[in-house]
């Protein structure tokens, strides 16, 4: 299927066996990532699919247990085999070539993050084949229901798919947590001479803060469902309130860890728009160093406002109002961000290729979702719609409009390097233009049904709300449906596509100096760093070397 | 090398924002359809704050959207232009510009939240039933003219997939009746697992976890009828776990309190319960539930 | 390269280098030993994972009514006290093995490290008479079930560290296995040891004293 540059590279990965393999390449491992995260994505897509489908109509067509499962098992797919691992991916191809170094800092580990995620993939949707079905708790997976037995045939049993639903997110967050280490040690350890912190590629940044938050919170996750895992199968009382025990404490520790990990899978995409933008502006990243120091600031403020998720669950008044001034305030480093992008657009030179555009939607489309995000912080507002489609619409304008967006925009920028041939513009922007439809179509009519009074994970709705239910499912049918010209536009081009320049973007940072694809080790002489990752514009002090290939 | 004009045209620029600041204005005073009828005083405190908020997105919204889409035509790179463009890498003031107006901003809207939900609070406060910390929002000075009014109870037990109610005098019904203008207070407790309690129309919402009670607090101002919705997933039927909710004018409810009195109590219940198709499916987890559907089921036969 | 030139090397690396001779680019090629760096990243990890079952067991006992619940006696203090001291007291013996190994002692950091790994077993030998004494169950509510998970979460980490010191043991019999220079494994193994006291003592103080 992939067959990569040969000749020209002798040292480049000579066969798709390499891909199918033990490879201790970050490069390979990264290309790993992508392909395997993107098959899941597929399949969380499918899931989707299945979702809109039941919603077509106001009543229940599906067996209600099924959909219970098919909504969990999309976001938990979505959460830990599509966004996180894929920006992952980026991460393990891109950050040590922006660094200038061979390779991870830890490589055999490196391979075994990857090689630990299609086996828990692979676990997490075979609980759809389990007698119980699969998990259907919602991926919050809240006891006292996630713990509930229940029925097969007459009998009351474990509920097996929530079972091995925990142990899966366990095992994909302990991949998360050795890649994470990966990280912080290879951009805190190995950087090439004369890469100071703030010359770093703002990419580098993201995936560094990134890596930090994972780090310290996954293992929390981790307790809270090793707890839960003993309550379901050894019968301990931890999260169930008619043996005393407390529920409040399970979703504690479960957001303690999955509002950080919103960070996790948005700080590495607004990296990755920070790469994009400047290069199709020709312009220097506006406020190079606020962009990185809000980085750091979302990522420590992030462990602060996870009781927003719970302003109706019994949440003490006081702890209301702590985390609503903590969730507004995150909203300043985030405006930083979307101001700094804009003005690095404004005034430059656009080239709006497909990546430029993904990009310039990203900061359009996440705009949004913070915005709702602010109303979401309000306790207010937020004891209105919280747990109704407001949620939904806003979760997806910022996952979905945001990090999804920045994935593609990602993807049509870094192709070129790391297969050594360019996609096809037109076929791209079909793909840009219908995902952009798509997705608004979709998402966007999402907020009216949630204000109105349509919670999420139902089967079944009022009847008022039919006509933008089949809107919204058309919206994410396209959104399907756009997936296609892509998966042409990869698979034509990874094996047919025009060759790629080692720098067809005339880029500054270092990964555009070497071939592309790059050699095996990356760079033969180790380059030595004298100015920032975006100085464009700029009379070239150091043009980069093998800048003509 | 030209440098493409950067400081856009001070009249221009004023008339953009002057253009956003109404438009946002207009859709501010058009925001009633993004939320459904308001039939308790609560509602009204929510949707003021929702439409301030609503304003200030929508500036934001336009402007960003405003900058990007003219920035997508306006700085284009016309064809075979390889040059960069102007070598602009921040500007101090201007940061420091946008990071203080969200600041204050934000801040600001923490204030306003807080001051609704202290006025939530005074109408009616949502307090939490933390289990072993007594919220002190309860005793947090009702105003005067509330004081006076003993708010009606109504205990609410939540179960999968049913609301059953409980008024005074042991009545027990399947629908929730409130009167028209009096405080109302419902004390909730959950069976099995975790539900939500959600009227849209009153803007309220509060989970009911078991091991504990909850508490929402509100006074009717629009009669009608309202749809009571779970909001936690609950399992199987969630989606349809829904109980119809009337705001009576007083003397109707009286009428309609008399008239359950006078009704067999397994007849009142088996109005809160789902379609008897579901019902089949459904694992009884608990004795009351097992209780209920068990009376609806001799009802069917 | 030696250390010298290597911590050199990271001063140049904050300034802009200017010259760049042929060495001093080789030095950078071999870079630092950074595997005890990520070491101990991992056990930031794991200590998340401690903090997070601690706090979890603090909000649990907040909300019991009486802890512990009545008709269970207080744990015997007594016993694991001496078998706290032991697991503490190991943590100096395996700081001695480490100086030993820095000045090449190999005999003296044998004596000392299985020494350490007979400690632990110890340890763990009065953790399990303990289980096997107490009236309470897993099952015996929120009282039991933080008991068991958190005493056994942590012989857990006992019993891979002791898992560890053994193979370490039977590695420094191979000669040169082991040199003041490069000895990342007996490190390793005993930072976690370090950790592994340190956990222990919070959980000692949680469960016993408090």
């Amino acid at each position: 299927m992939v067959q990569i540059a040969q000749g020209d590279h002798p040292e480049a990965p000579t066969g798709w066996r390499e891909y199918f393999s033990f490879s201790v390449d970050h490069k390979v491992i990264g290309i790993q990532y992508l392909v395997t995260t993107f098959i899941f994505y597929l399949l969380g897509g499918l899931l989707a699919m299945v979702i809109r489908y039941e919603l077509l109509t106001p009543d229940a067509t599906l067996d209600p247990n099924l959909y219970n499962s098919v909504f969990t098992i999309h976001a938990t797919v979505m959460i830990f085999l599509w966004l996180v691992p894929a920006l992952a991916g980026f991460g393990n191809y891109v950050v040590p070539l922006m660094i200038g170094t061979r390779d991870m800092a830890f490589p055999r580990l490196n391979a075994l993050s990857f090689w630990m995620i299609p086996p828990g993939g692979i676990l997490l949707m075979s609980s759809f084949l389990v007698k119980t079905g699969a998990a259907g708790a919602g991926w919050w997976s809240y006891p006292p229901l996630s713990a509930q037995l229940v029925a097969e045939g007459d009998k009351m049993v474990t509920n097996t798919g929530e079972v091995i639903w925990l142990a899966s997110v366990i095992f994909l967050g302990t991949s998360s947590i050795l890649a994470a280490i990966n990280f912080i040690v290879t951009i805190l350890g190995m950087r090439t001479k004369g890469m100071t912190l703030f010359r770093m590629p703002l990419f580098c940044w993201t995936t560094l803060t990134t890596a930090c938050i994972t780090l310290i919170a996954t293992p929390v996750l981790a307790g809270a469902l090793i707890l839960l895992m003993f309550d379901i199968t050894q019968g301990t009382v931890f999260f169930n309130p008619t043996g005393g025990g407390d529920p409040v404490v399970y979703q504690h520790m479960f957001w303690f860890y999955s509002h950080p990990a919103v960070y996790i899978m948005i700080l590495p995409a607004m990296g990755i728009i920070s790469e994009v933008l400047p290069v199709f502006s020709r312009k220097p990243l506006f406020g190079y160093k606020a962009l990185a120091i809000s980085t750091i600031g979302i990522g420590v403020l992030g462990f602060t406002v996870w009781a927003h998720h719970m302003f109706t669950s019994g949440t003490p008044d006081w702890l209301r109002m702590f985390f609503m001034i903590t969730s507004m305030i995150i909203a300043v480093p985030t405006g930083i961000k979307v101001f700094s992008w804009i003005a690095t657009v404004w005034g430059g030179k656009l080239e709006l290729n497909s990546a430029m555009l993904f990009a310039m939607s990203f900061v359009s489309m996440f705009v949004v979702g913070g915005l709702s995000g602010i109303m979401l912080a309000s306790v207010p507002v937020d004891i209105h719609v919280s747990n109704t489609y407001f949620v939904v619409a806003h979760l997806h304008y910022v996952l979905f409009g945001g990090s999804v967006f920045a994935i593609y925009a990602g993807i049509y920028y870094w192709f070129p390097k790391m297969t050594g041939r360019m996609l096809n513009e037109f076929w791209g922007k079909v793909h840009f233009y219908t995902t952009f439809v798509g997705f608004n179509l979709c998402f966007l009519p999402m907020h009216w049904l949630g204000t109105h009074g349509m919670p999420r994970r139902v089967a079944a709705y009022a009847v008022d709300f039919q006509t933008l239910n089949v809107i919204v499912s058309i919206g994410g049918f396209l959104l399907g449906i756009s997936t296609l010209p892509f998966l042409f536009n990869v698979i034509y081009c990874w094996i047919k596509g025009e060759r790629a320049t080692a720098n067809p973007w005339r880029a500054l940072t270092l990964e555009w100096t070497v071939s592309s694809p790059p050699p095996v080790e990356n760079f033969e002489v180790l380059p030595e760093i004298t100015e920032g990752p975006y100085e464009y514009g700029k009379p070239l002090l150091s043009v980069p070397q093998q800048q003509q290939s | 090398m030209r440098v493409p004009r950067i400081t856009p045209n001070l009249s221009a620029a004023i008339s953009a924002v002057v253009l956003i600041v109404l438009a946002s204005l207009w859709i501010g005073q058009h925001s009633d359809w993004l939320m459904p009828v308001a039939a308790d005083r609560e509602a009204k405190l929510v949707d003021d704050l929702f439409t301030f908020m609503l304003v200030i997105a929508s500036a934001i919204f336009l402007g960003v959207q405003g900058i990007l889409l003219y920035s997508a035509f306006a700085f284009r790179r016309k064809p075979g232009d390889m040059t960069d463009g102007p070598p602009l890498e921040g500007n101090i003031k201007l940061e420091i510009l946008w990071t203080l107006i969200p600041t204050v901003l934000v801040l600001y809207l923490s204030v306003y939240s807080y001051s609704t939900y202290l006025q939530l609070g005074a109408a009616g406060p949502m307090e939490s039933a933390h289990l072993h910390l007594p919220s002190s929002a309860a005793n947090a000075a009702p105003t005067q003219v509330d004081k006076a009014v003993l708010p009606l109870e109504i205990n609410i037990q939540a179960m999968q997939f049913a609301w059953i109610f409980d008024y005074p005098k042991g009545i027990q019904t399947g629908e929730l009746h409130v009167p028209l203008g009096k405080p109302v207070l419902l004390k909730m407790k959950s069976n099995d697992v975790i539900h939500g309690f959600w009227v849209p129309e009153f803007r309220l919402k509060q989970d009911v976890i078991p091991g504990r009670t909850t508490t929402v607090r509100f006074t009717a101002t629009r009669a009608g009828q309202y749809v009571l919705n779970c909001t936690q997933l609950c399992g199987t039927s969630h989606g349809v776990m829904r109980a119809d909710v009337f705001v009576d004018k007083p003397e109707d409810y009286q009428k309609w309190l008399a008239s359950q009195a006078a009704l067999p109590s397994q007849l009142r219940t088996a109005k809160g319960l789902p379609k008897t198709t579901i019902i089949s499916q459904v694992p009884l987890h608990t004795e009351q539930t097992r209780a209920l559907v068990g009376n609806l089921r001799t009802q069917e036969q | 390269m030696q250390s010298s030139t290597s911590s050199n090397d990271s001063v140049l690396d904050a300034n802009i280098a200017q010259a760049a001779s042929a060495s001093s680019v080789h030095a950078h090629e071999h870079g630092p030993d950074l595997r005890m760096f990520g070491f101990s990243l991992f056990l930031v990890s794991e200590g998340m994972l401690f903090v997070g079952l601690f706090v979890a067991y603090f909000a649990f006992r907040a909300s019991a009514p009486a802890w512990p619940p009545a008709g269970t006696p207080e744990l015997e203090k007594f016993m694991p006290s001496v078998f706290t001291a032991i697991l503490v007291a190991s943590s100096g013996v395996i700081y001695l093995a480490d100086r030993a190994l820095l000045k090449g002692d190999m005999g003296k950091f044998r004596l000392f490290w299985g020494l350490t790994t007979l400690m632990g077993l110890i340890f763990l030998g009065g953790q399990a008479y303990e289980w096997a004494n107490l009236t309470f169950t897993l099952k015996s509510g929120l009282y039991g079930g933080t008991f068991y998970v958190l005493t056994g979460f942590h012989g857990m980490h006992v019993i891979i560290g002791i898992i560890l010191q053994i193979i370490m043991l039977i590695r420094s019999f191979k000669a040169g296995r082991y040199t003041p220079e490069s000895h990342y494994g007996p490190a390793a193994t005993s930072v976690y040891w370090h950790f592994v006291d340190v956990v222990w003592v919070a959980l000692f103080g949680m469960l016993y004293i408090l």
